[in-house]
């Protein structure tokens, strides 16, 4: 039996170390004396590599030079960076908004960018600015987009209508109103989705937000009005996101207030984000907090197959659980604890590269920092590898940013200490350790 | 007003008094208004390592070690409470410690401002760490970014109790108490 079980665990090590070999070192891609957080990552169709991040410079002569003095780091901006070959190396971070230390910085209030079918690459971030209406500071929400590669951005546009109120002792944090914790997604057709949780209508204490939508209809040339997307139920500190899926489908997650609960849902459009379905929640237990858990849901979606993470304090314990349907949304799965060995575990991302489901999340397995870890399947969520740590520098790795190619392949950024960096991974094929089934819930 | 009258007044109040500080802590109402008057120390920043300090320095008390933000509504609704329980509760050697998970960088702009003008009399620090978890982890390392979290340290500095979300002043008060009593 010893025998076999060090055959075993050799044969496992081989295929770890084998799986660390496949894949490309990690590459720093922010300005090293800078402080770099919360990237994003999207492909163009020119297999370019697209990312932007909340960036700082450090000097403290440049803090809130935007004299907002809000609770967050007033003076960020937000920079890009591309790839052209493959990931090897990436174009010299440089600055998309107009103005120096408009961004607003919270890091879990991500920026957002996206390809589009013809290259154009858009993005989308929450930005500092005076409402009109009442001459109160607001963070907004903003887009630009580049049709040169990322060379160049247009002038940003305002996609939110202001609020008509000065709601600063119900929102807080420095802010009258907030149009922020925003998503960001394109379909084939080259129409762009924007939505984010919007404060316009919180009146007093207990309040919570709203989900609004702005799309544009050419390629982010112009925006339509803005409109309701979601009621007064929506967590207001729990990142929206989106998902276009191969059929123009778009898919929302988000995090629904009830009764005392915070539980992830997702709604789809099938008509080009004109209407939804009905949120529905997608959660097994459910959360019972009266708290900020700052706690996105993600999505992903091929055919009848839809998948989603999340972090829940329901489940016992809590952490990443990961729910599917194989009948287009009409029942899902029992909650899969992601990462059981995990002291805690969060900020889930999915995305689908070829025929294989990659999830990828941010991990603490003993008392040292948070590493990255992922796990994938190939029978669409019915069973997953078990987790893997991604092979990395040292030091606190978080907040991954996932991107999958049609090769299988994914180009994976993540926040590592004040850095942003990126990497190439692939998961062998050869399944490693045990796997562990969806189909029952599991721990 | 006679002076037999006026000693009887006097031993009255002496007597008040002394059944009033004779009474058990615990079942001493707390003055809201007065105790959200006395002014607390104005925001400093701590980072990881000072915060370890200063919770060294604590033992020996029980801590209600919170951790709010200015932009996290309930947070703010727990935060008088919060500090109205530590009066109460101070002759017990409950300590109440609180830490902004704003960044220190906004604490001249947004912080100390904002508890000035809402909780005078809390006690907090601003997190001076590259992000929320290096600053938690000096007391929980498996700390889930879920605001308001509150510690209860016991008097050697060990979590005796990890609250999360908002609790009632009663709800606290039970927790404390036992936590306090305990020894």
């Amino acid at each position: 039996m010893r025998k076999a079980s060090l055959i075993w665990s050799s044969l496992s090590l081989a295929v770890l170390l084998l799986a660390g070999a496949a894949n490309a070192g990690d590459v720093l891609v922010s300005a090293s004396d800078h402080k770099a957080q919360s990237p994003e990552i999207a492909l163009g169709p020119d297999g370019s590599i697209n990312m932007v991040w909340i960036d700082e410079d450090p000097a403290p002569e440049r803090h809130d030079t935007g004299g907002h003095g809000h609770s967050h780091v007033a003076t960020t901006n937000l920079y890009f960076a591309r790839s052209t070959n493959g990931g090897a190396t990436y174009s010299k971070p440089h600055r998309i908004n107009a103005k120096d230390g408009e961004v607003w910085g919270f890091s879990v209030s991500k920026p957002r960018v996206a390809v589009g079918p013809n290259g154009t690459i858009h993005v989308f971030y929450p930005a500092n600015a005076v409402n009109p209406n009442t001459n109160k500071p607001v963070a907004v929400a903003m887009y630009t987009r580049s049709t040169d590669g990322g060379a160049s951005f247009e002038q940003p546009q305002l996609v939110n209508t202001m609020a008509t109120t000065d709601a600063s002792v119900v929102v807080h944090g420095g802010i009258s109103h907030g149009h922020v914790f925003g998503a960001l997604a394109v379909d084939s057709k080259g129409s762009v989705y924007t939505m984010w949780i919007d404060t316009r209508d919180m009146a007093k204490e207990g309040d919570n937000g709203k989900a609004f939508m702005a799309i544009s209809r050419n390629d982010g040339k112009s925006f339509e009005k803005d409109t309701e997307l979601f009621p007064a139920d929506v967590c207001p500190c729990c990142q929206l996101t989106a998902y276009v899926d191969a059929d123009d489908r778009l898919f929302v997650g988000s995090r629904q207030v009830e009764s005392g609960y915070r539980d992830s849902t997702i709604a789809v459009s099938t008509d080009g984000g004109r209407t939804f379905s009905p949120r529905q929640r997608i959660v097994g237990k459910r959360w019972a907090i009266d708290g900020c858990p700052l706690k996105p849901t993600t999505v992903a979606a091929n055919g009848d197959n839809i998948y989603a993470a999340y972090y829940t304090g329901g489940e016992d314990p809590q952490g990443v659980y990961f729910v599917h349907s194989t009948d287009g949304g009409k029942n899902y799965s029992a909650p899969m604890l992601v990462h059981a060995d995990a002291k805690v575990s969060d900020a889930p991302v999915l995305t689908l590269a070829g025929d294989t489901l990659h999830l990828f999340w941010h991990a603490k397995v003993d008392d040292g920092q948070r590493r990255l870890f992922t796990r994938s399947s190939r029978d669409h969520g019915a069973s997953f590898t078990a987790p893997v740590e991604l092979p990395m520098a040292a030091g606190a790795a978080q907040l991954p940013a996932v991107a999958g190619r049609p090769d299988g392949s994914v180009q994976l950024a993540w926040q590592h200490g004040s850095e942003v960096r990126a990497m190439r991974w692939e998961s062998t094929s050869a399944r490693v350790a045990s796997t562990q089934s969806t189909n029952a819930q599991s721990k | 007003m006679t002076l037999g009258k006026l000693t009887v007044v006097v031993s009255c109040v002496f007597a008040a008094v002394g059944v009033w500080a004779a009474t058990p802590v615990a079942n001493k109402p707390a003055d809201k208004a007065v105790v959200n008057a006395i002014a607390a120390a104005p925001t400093s920043p701590a980072s990881p390592a000072q915060l370890r300090n200063i919770l060294e320095r604590e033992h020996g008390n029980v801590v209600i070690l919170n951790l709010w933000g200015t932009w996290c509504a309930p947070c703010l609704r727990e935060i008088p409470e919060l500090v109205r329980l530590q009066q109460e509760l101070a002759p017990l050697r409950v300590s109440l410690v609180g830490v902004a998970m704003d960044e220190a960088s906004s604490i001249d702009s947004m912080v100390e401002p904002f508890r000035k003008k809402y909780f005078p009399a809390f006690r907090t620090y601003a997190r001076n760490s590259p992000d929320m978890d290096s600053m938690v982890s000096v007391v929980d390392t498996a700390w889930n970014e879920i605001l308001p979290t509150t510690y209860i340290l016991d008097r050697e500095g060990k979590v005796a109790r990890k609250i999360q979300g908002v609790k009632t002043y009663d709800e606290f008060r039970t927790i404390v108490t036992k936590i306090a009593n305990a020894g």
